[in-house]
């Protein structure tokens, strides 16, 4: 089947049912793109790219070349656009990475510290210049954008979202400590960070081949929010509205992927940030069913289908749980299928790709016209 | 959301069998944000419309359904039978 955006595009704007649902993923690991390419992914370095660097050039428009490749041999209708991160930072575990594509270590956040910590950290971290990251931005998208087959386009997601941002610099310790001790040095922190944040949904908007944006931005665990309402209301949301806002400006639709249980703010994702969709699910605590029942009718609903049970589930009894998926949130539209939470490497790759054939073909929806009339 | 089943059958380039159905849809709002309201004489109101279907999920009732563009015009335009062959279709 061809890729056409407008089949995303219609469950983005809630504009009822397209041919078949579509498909949604925030992002590839490169061990996955890699199996199914069957090409080797080459890191680059962004800022040696920009500063004319052929070798880093070359691994830069590889990388565009093998996961637009990705995305279009599997049947989505865009391919993923990763903004490299602007904000260094060296508070990361390194571990043995046990996924059945593995890589040489699995980096996770280290909770108790973090690379600014007080004020006179703030002062000597090295904050991104905007022009610098236009100019990183533009490279890699003209990179993605001219690999691009037609019908497809681009759907940019930010470096980690405001809030996550925050946290990873600050470690999730001294970040808790500083809300309460010196709540000024957060306020900083949540400007610095939530102007790159919206400076990127920005640029990325006014892109002729972008059909939609994506933050990332983890609000939740398994039983509730990170962080309370008030704090997300006051440090966060704004931050949010103002993205959604420079994506709405140019008429295209704002996804939210957050992970964790944060129903108790959905209505003001809706309401005041004015998420168009929201993504990362898990069944054991915020099922993709259940949102659809309870907010389908306002916000599309994006993936869902549970990371545990993609890593694990025998591919019989799977195939049942897609398809109870597809029953349960297609009727109407304004879905589409994908990972809980993003094509990762420790999935079951015959899982991922059973879940997207019967998506292709339990996913098609009732026609108006008769087969064969067009 | 009705379904009606037709005995009417198609199949499509790739052998798929699809049946003719007439579904009768039970106005509840437009699709899409803002949708904005629907006018009041329309709502609740029974449109009937024909949809080709091949899956079991197709035939489920008091489900979300949404019309076309085109059956939206049709609809807006005052006709709530778009089967093309009156109640008999």
């Amino acid at each position: 089947m061809r890729p056409d955006f407008e089949r995303l595009a219609t469950v983005l704007f809630l504009e009822g049912e397209p041919d078949r649902v579509p498909f949604y993923d925030l992002l590839a690991d490169p061990e996955v793109v890699e199996a199914i390419t069957g090409e080797h992914v080459r890191p680059y370095d962004v800022k040696a790219a920009v500063r004319g660097d052929e070798g880093q050039l070359r691994a830069l428009r590889h990388s565009a070349r093998v996961y637009v490749k990705f995305f279009y041999k599997l049947g989505y209708d865009y391919a993923h656009l990763p903004i490299p991160s602007p904000f260094p930072r060296d508070n990361v575990i390194m571990a043995d990475d046990t996924a059945p594509l593995p890589r040489p270590k699995r980096a996770w956040q280290d909770e108790h510290r973090g690379v600014i910590e007080d004020r006179e950290d703030f002062h000597e971290y090295p904050w991104p210049d905007q022009a610098e990251l236009q100019d990183e931005y533009m490279l890699v998208y003209n990179a993605w954008r001219r690999e691009l087959p037609e019908g497809m386009m681009l759907i940019p997601l930010t470096p980690g979202g405001v809030l996550e941002n925050v946290m990873w610099l600050m470690g999730t310790v001294p970040f808790a400590r500083a809300l309460y001790r010196d709540p000024g040095l957060v306020r900083m922190m949540f400007e610095k960070v939530g102007r790159v944040i919206s400076f990127y949904c920005s640029i990325s908007a006014e892109c002729d081949m972008v059909g939609a944006m994506t933050v990332g931005d983890d609000m939740g665990y398994k039983s509730g929010l990170m962080l309370s309402p008030r704090h997300l209301r006051e440090l966060v949301f704004p931050w949010h509205r103002r993205c959604a806002d420079a994506v709405h400006r140019h008429g295209k639709p704002f996804i939210l992927h957050s992970c964790g249980n944060i129903r108790l703010v959905m209505e003001d994702l809706i309401e005041r940030v004015g998420i168009d969709a929201k993504h990362s699910f898990e069944d054991e605590s915020y099922p993709v069913t259940e949102y659809k029942e309870l907010y389908g009718d306002r916000i599309a609903i994006l993936g869902g289908v549970d990371m545990d049970k993609l890593s694990r589930m025998p591919p019989r009894q799977f195939a049942e749980y897609v398809r109870e998926i597809i029953r349960r949130c297609a009727p109407g539209g304004g879905y589409a299928l994908g990972c809980g939470n993003s094509v990762a490497n420790y999935i079951k790759l015959e899982n991922y790709l059973l879940m997207l054939e019967i998506g292709r073909k339990y996913g098609r929806y009732p026609r108006a016209t008769a087969p064969g009339d067009g | 959301m009705e379904v009606a089943e037709t005995p009417e059958l198609r199949e499509d380039e790739e052998g798929v069998r699809w049946r003719k159905c007439i579904f009768t849809i039970e106005l509840r709002g437009f699709a899409g944000r803002p949708g904005g309201d629907l006018p009041a004489w329309l709502k609740g109101a029974r449109v009937r419309v024909v949809r080709w279907c091949c899956l079991d999920w197709h035939y489920r009732t008091g489900v979300r359904a949404t019309l076309t563009r085109e059956e939206t015009e049709a609809v807006l335009g005052g006709e709530l039978d778009l089967t093309g062959g009156g109640r008999e279709a």
